[in-house]
């Protein structure tokens, strides 16, 4: 997790816009990514690009230092991942991607081995989550938002939010405690 | 806030605990797992976003520059376009540069010369037997013989009087050279006197004496009449030979003459 963006670093980057877009882009878009792979959006990475096309032009009207930089950003990715799903719902069989043509993998490598844990018994215990369940624990663990920004983004109140979070975990419990059982 | 692994730890950490799963390993682990989400490496930016990263730095730094510069660029564009502009009116105005020059000088000079000469002799035809002696005279001339020239003058006529076998055409052609001088125009015969007589005199006369210029030059103002009538006729080597021997004669006597009627001046 690189987070070297502090409010000292966005002010002093105030007006030098390309060094500021840099910075914002390598800042987030790995949390981004992350959060809108956990969501399972079809395009990951696209939807990356197309959630920093939207959030740089328009980094002079946020307030709020990197706080609310981080809440912009999420909130436009949320946006983008609900929209996305709903393309995907509209037309839910696309089945174009084929893995021996995707030149992604061998760059992927690395964070495979280092998620080599993580990814497919996240993704799959993540599949059992309600969508409001998964969409509150990807935020606040990935996108590290508090309650209150979380609660702002789905347009819940903190104590659903809080809520949410709760039976999400102990959703969570049960099916990892199926799987340690069933595995071993 | 800064978000780093701690923080995450912290965050999971308090979500187990609201949750009342504060002892279930396993959760944790998975939530950690599941924040490792964001440690994905940033995607390489696509045409679109790449453009919009590099491209904003460009175009300000480049408007902030000419912000910065403007009085200058526009004051140098006007002096670069006033410098081109008289540069052009300056090379393209024909009689202002060029009448300095040397070609416009010859120009000027050209019409001139071939006027005058046309013009001058037709009118002054027995002036411009005698025109060319003084021309030649400043230049070959020492100074002692330019005082002296009224006493060659009344001399010539001796030597051709005590020597005609050696000199009888300069006595004999003496009273024809303003006939065809005034007929055949003078140009000719000013202009060949000069050419022929110093360079033929001037080797046989120089190792005599540093004086000959003078005497040889001196039957010139009668000789430019004869002169092109030989000229004009036959420009042989015999004749030529001939004369140049009838002048030395005609220099020694002058000098014996001239030591007989002054002893006591020195001669160079």
């Amino acid at each position: 997790m690189t987070d070297a963006l502090t409010d000292e670093a966005l002010r002093a980057l105030q007006g030098n816009n390309a060094e500021l877009f840099s910075a914002v882009y390598q800042a987030y878009a790995g949390q981004v990514l992350g959060y809108l792979t956990a969501k399972g959006v079809p395009d990951p990475e696209a939807t990356t690009q197309d959630v920093f096309l939207a959030v740089l032009p328009r980094l002079d009207e946020i307030d709020g230092g990197v706080n609310g930089l981080r809440t912009f950003i999420f909130s436009v990715a949320h946006a983008r991942m609900v929209d996305e799903h709903r393309k995907e719902s509209r037309a839910p069989d696309q089945h174009e991607f084929e893995p021996e043509r995707d030149a992604r993998e061998s760059s992927s490598a690395e964070a495979e081995a280092m998620l080599r844990l993580a990814p497919y018994e996240v993704m799959a215990l993540l599949e059992h989550l309600g969508e409001d369940q998964r969409e509150v624990l990807t935020l606040r663990i990935v996108a590290g938002l508090t309650v209150e920004q979380v609660a702002g983004i789905m347009g819940k109140t903190a104590g659903a939010v809080k809520q949410l979070q709760r039976r999400a975990l102990i959703a969570l419990r049960e099916h990892s405690a199926v799987k340690e059982y069933v595995s071993p | 806030m800064t978000f780093k692994d701690l923080d995450r730890e912290r965050v999971v950490d308090e979500l187990l605990l609201d949750a009342g799963l504060s002892d279930a390993s396993d959760v944790r682990h998975t939530l950690l797992a599941m924040g490792h989400l964001a440690d994905a490496a940033a995607p390489a930016p696509g045409p679109e976003l790449f453009a919009m990263l590099a491209g904003p730095h460009d175009e300000v730094s480049k408007r902030r520059w000419r912000h910065k510069h403007r009085t200058a660029v526009v004051s140098v564009a006007v002096v670069a376009a006033m410098g081109l502009g008289a540069s052009g009116v300056a090379a393209s105005s024909s009689g202002f540069t060029r009448s300095p020059s040397f070609e416009g000088l010859l120009d000027s000079f050209a019409p001139h010369r071939a006027a005058a000469a046309p013009v001058l002799p037709v009118p002054d035809a027995p002036k411009v037997s005698t025109v060319p002696a003084p021309s030649v005279d400043p230049a070959a001339i020492p100074q002692p013989f330019q005082t002296v020239p009224s006493v060659p003058v009344a001399v010539v006529p001796v030597p051709a009087q005590q020597v005609p076998a050696a000199s009888p055409q300069p006595a004999q052609q003496t009273p024809a050279p303003t006939a065809p001088a005034a007929a055949s125009g003078v140009v000719p015969a000013a202009t060949n006197p000069p050419a022929t007589l110093p360079a033929k005199a001037a080797p046989g006369v120089i190792p005599a004496a540093p004086t000959t210029p003078a005497p040889l030059l001196q039957p010139a103002p009668s000789g430019p009449g004869s002169r092109p009538g030989n000229a004009l006729s036959a420009l042989s080597e015999k004749q030529a030979l001939a004369q140049l021997k009838a002048a030395e004669e005609k220099l020694k006597q002058w000098r014996k003459q001239v030591e007989r009627q002054d002893p006591g001046q020195p001669r160079p």
